[in-house]
């Protein structure tokens, strides 16, 4: 059950920074709440069992999204106009989800061995592999962001 | 023992890549359309990884990711070149100025 309550808590909170990437104001905050939505994504790979892949896409997050933060700290001086309709967005996405996830209605998933994954694999893979590798990097995403925000600070006070 | 059914992936991946789609459609900013993008690949690694689990049973899936995260590898570095051109030349980051660039 507490499998199940982590994967509905998760989701919710990937589907809710993935909106916050369009509603906020800058383009800096926006690459924040992206690096958010790969941290999400990262977790889901936790809880597929699959702690390599969980590091890899950390690994991306912290080189991808620190390109995309400078460049947003860069660009803030061209972002001086309205960014996305978010009320148009909202509706668009309900029309595109409503349109992807109907089909599956009509499909029958026939997995290789079963249609479930392993047992307390979410449990297994946090008690296995998140001391050794997937803390630490979390850890060293969050220097590089401090470095940025920091960065950004000392140059705006020039 | 409880267990997470595989089509509840399936429907969060679809999800995440329908606001990745939704918003290159409903953004005007050159750099939020840049990030709806990755968002939909974020989607499509997570979708793979299942539908690969799911079809083969075992999880031997990095060729493929790695395909996928080259992807977007070369599309930041493609931003950051398309940047430096905007900026050298001190133009806005509204797609509806840029699609009137050719002018």
């Amino acid at each position: 059950m507490i499998d199940l309550a982590l994967f509905l808590i998760v989701s919710v909170m990937g589907l809710v920074v993935s909106f916050f990437v369009f509603a906020v104001k800058d383009i800096l905050h926006a690459a924040l709440m992206l690096s958010a939505v790969f941290f999400v994504n990262s977790l889901f790979f936790f809880m597929l069992d699959q702690p390599l892949l969980a590091v890899v896409q950390l690994f991306i997050m912290i080189g991808g999204i620190t390109t995309f933060l400078f460049v947003g700290v860069a660009s803030v001086q061209y972002s001086k106009f309205k960014h996305t309709e978010v009320t148009g967005l909202a509706v668009l996405w309900t029309i595109v989800f409503v349109i992807l996830v109907l089909p599956l209605n009509y499909v029958q998933i026939t997995p290789f061995q079963s249609n479930l994954f392993g047992p307390d694999s979410i449990a297994l893979s946090l008690g296995t592999s998140s001391m050794l590798f997937y803390l630490m990097l979390f850890t060293m995403f969050g220097v590089a962001l401090g470095a940025i925000l920091l960065l950004k600070k000392v140059g705006a006070d020039k | 023992m409880i267990l997470i059914p595989i089509e509840y992936f399936i429907v969060l991946s679809f999800a995440l890549f329908s606001i990745g789609v939704v918003g290159v459609a409903a953004s005007r900013h050159f750099l939020l359309m840049i990030l709806s993008v990755e968002i939909a690949l974020v989607a499509s690694t997570l979708l793979a990884t299942v539908m690969y689990y799911s079809v083969t049973g075992n999880g031997n899936i990095m060729l493929l990711l790695f395909t996928l995260w080259t992807i977007a590898a070369v599309e930041a570095i493609a931003l950051v070149s398309f940047y430096r051109y905007l900026a050298r030349y001190e133009t806005s980051l509204d797609v509806r100025k840029l699609s009137r660039l050719r002018d």
